[in-house]
């Protein structure tokens, strides 16, 4: 390290975090990130580092705060203000998310996940069109991009172009077929153009690329249920209320409720027993007569 | 001891010629320093694992006439996986004690340095080094770091790595008998699958957490030569399931806190006591736990080649639900 500038030797400690980034290594990458703020204690990149390590294991408060601390030091801190849209993103505080977004595409125009995230925003939403126009602006910018793809593939099926989401969906995995997000989105997208089989494919890719995310796992479980055809077809109702807004979905209940009353009673009960029997049966198929005390 | 381990004269002279070679602190060359003494005999436990070292590793090289009658020669490659904390280097430096081996370690610092800007030149000299210092064990720790899945690599340099590291296995394969690779990890299914395949890191050990007299022979070992009063270890044993090796060293330390402040109270020399280390134990969880919930989820769910079915089963018979 002798023959090193003092900036080549701090380069070479941010690539060593982000290398322990990189290999999920992350009580030793928040060591040598720590270790390089007890040297360098104004080095807004390892504040920015250190909030990208809380963003991955999930501790959004921590990353917010280590991100403002990188930006008191550089205010146009690039990847403080991605962590800060993430951290925000993923913890659900969607207004803050964007509101972020927007002051890290003032300093970054040129990121398209900032572009990629509001799309993920609009979809929540409802805006369909809105979030299909933001994904391909993240595809201009990168166009390898196999989730963005993935993620216009769903913004179709949302919109009803089936023919359209099936192309992309192609798309997306001649791109890439290592990336859970990927799948997991595919999955999305081929669940609302009603193609469940292959819904049930996306997930199992999914899930063998990662386990350990909780939310491919409740997705492959639920796509496991899903391919009991009975357990569909009671769904099919709810699918539906859930594209309707609140009233729409109150008087249908209160006019369920008063003309057939008997009949919506049924449905209600064979509804919850096909629910916990095909969840059981998924239970058994993967775990066995096992069952957590 | 071992029936298998050799300790005549010869073997003793052998063992004073033989060394160990580790990295310096910028991870960029070797320094020699001691042989691990080591041996299996150390090893607490762990049966099963050192039987399959043995077949696989320190027969083949101790009689090798008998072996090469089967098809099979010394040398090859081994890899641990297990929860943290649970001996998996330690295992290494013993069995590098057992077959009088040199033994090179190569730690998480070396890898990484050899991320940051080194070449994967420094790793044909690590194997080079082995090769001019038959028989040789070249352990791997934390091989995920250094032979992670490229296609969740981004530099293009990172991949060289792995590519490197797939080339001197097969070299090691293919000319260097008398040459072992011994590879670490505590998450297996991070690694490159090409590692997996025959004659790279075919052989794949599972180190579980120690059983009951397995932790209590760890809790003596912490506790020795510390002032202690009337233990029963067993019970305290009895009371750490799952727990790591590690996780019993930070038990024994807390107790060790705990009566140091009680020193400090009273002025005298306060002896360890059984309510010290029960106290310590209940404040503390198995870290081990955490591992096992990760890996049940690729035991259940990612595991086409059955190979951490043994998790799944060991959980089954230790009743380890998660």
């Amino acid at each position: 390290m002798s023959s090193m500038t003092n900036a080549e030797a701090i380069d070479v400690r941010y690539s060593r975090i982000s290398h322990l980034i990189g290999l999920k290594r992350y009580k030793e990458a928040t060591e040598e990130a720590e270790a390089l703020l007890r040297d360098e204690p104004e080095d807004d990149q390892a504040y920015a580092l250190l909030a990208l390590i809380h963003v991955h294991t999930e501790q959004y408060d921590a990353a917010l705060h280590w991100s403002s601390e990188s930006l008191k030091r550089d205010p146009e801190n690039r990847l403080a203000w991605l962590v800060r849209t993430n951290a925000y993103h993923d913890s659900e505080k969607l207004d803050k998310a964007l509101d972020a977004a927007t002051e890290g595409m003032r300093v970054d125009p040129y990121e398209p996940h900032y572009y990629f995230i509001r799309a993920n925003i609009y979809l929540k939403r409802g805006r369909y069109a809105e979030a299909k126009s933001y994904i391909e602006t993240a595809l201009d910018i990168r166009p390898n991009n196999a989730a963005y793809m993935a993620s216009l593939s769903y913004a179709e099926a949302l919109l009803g172009n089936h023919a359209a989401s099936r192309q992309h969906a192609r798309e997306a995995l001649n791109l890439s077929v290592e990336s859970d997000t990927t799948f997991l989105i595919l999955a999305w997208s081929a669940e609302q153009r009603g193609d469940y089989e292959e819904n049930l494919n996306m997930l199992k890719e999914a899930i063998r690329l990662d386990p350990n995310d909780k939310q491919i796992r409740e997705a492959y479980m639920e796509g496991l249920q899903k391919s009991y055809k009975m357990y569909r077809i009671l769904l099919a109702p709810f699918t539906l209320f859930k594209r309707m807004k609140p009233w729409q979905v109150l008087l249908i209940w209160l006019g369920a409720a008063i003309i057939f009353r008997p009949l919506l009673l049924i449905f209600i009960i064979v509804y919850v027993l096909t629910h916990w029997l095909t969840k059981l049966l998924v239970h058994v198929k993967l775990f066995g007569w096992s069952f957590k005390r | 001891m071992s029936d298998y381990n050799d300790q005549d004269e010869l073997a003793a002279r052998r063992r004073n010629k033989l060394k160990l070679m580790s990295f310096d602190s910028d991870g960029k060359g070797f320094v020699e320093s001691e042989k691990p003494k080591e041996t299996f005999e150390d090893v607490a436990g762990l049966e099963e694992v050192k039987k399959k070292i043995r077949l696989n590793f320190i027969l083949p090289l101790q009689q090798p006439e008998l072996f090469k009658a089967y098809g099979r020669e010394a040398g090859g490659s081994l890899l641990l996986f297990g929860p943290p904390g649970c001996g998996k280097t330690f295992l290494a430096r013993a069995v590098a004690g057992e077959i009088d081996a040199s033994f090179v370690h190569i730690e998480l610092q070396a890898i990484l340095s050899m991320w940051s800007g080194q070449s994967e030149n420094n790793l044909h000299d690590i194997f080079e080094k082995a090769r001019e210092n038959k028989p040789c064990i070249i352990f791997i720790d934390e091989l995920d770091a250094m032979g992670g899945s490229r296609n969740q690599m981004r530099q293009h340099h990172d991949r060289m790595l792995v590519n490197q590291l797939l080339l001197e296995l097969d070299g090691i394969r293919e000319q260097n008998e008398q040459v072992f690779v011994i590879g670490a990890t505590n998450t297996p299914w991070y690694l490159d699958s090409a590692l997996r395949r025959p004659g790279r890191f075919n052989h794949l050990v599972f180190v579980p957490p120690p059983e009951e007299t397995e932790r209590e022979t760890i809790l003596k070992l912490k506790l020795e030569g510390k002032p202690v009063h009337s233990l029963e270890l067993a019970r305290i044993a009895r009371e750490t399931k799952h727990f790591s090796g590690a996780d019993l060293e930070q038990i024994v330390k807390d107790a060790v806190e705990a009566a140091m402040e009680r020193m400090l109270n009273s002025g005298n020399l306060e002896p360890i006591t059984q309510d010290d280390l029960k106290r310590a134990a209940k404040s503390r969880k198995a870290t081990t736990l955490e591992w096992f919930s990760t890996a049940k989820n690729y035991a259940t769910f990612s595991d086409a080649n059955q190979d951490y079915r043994i998790v799944l089963d060991y959980m089954k018979a230790t009743g380890l639900k998660l």
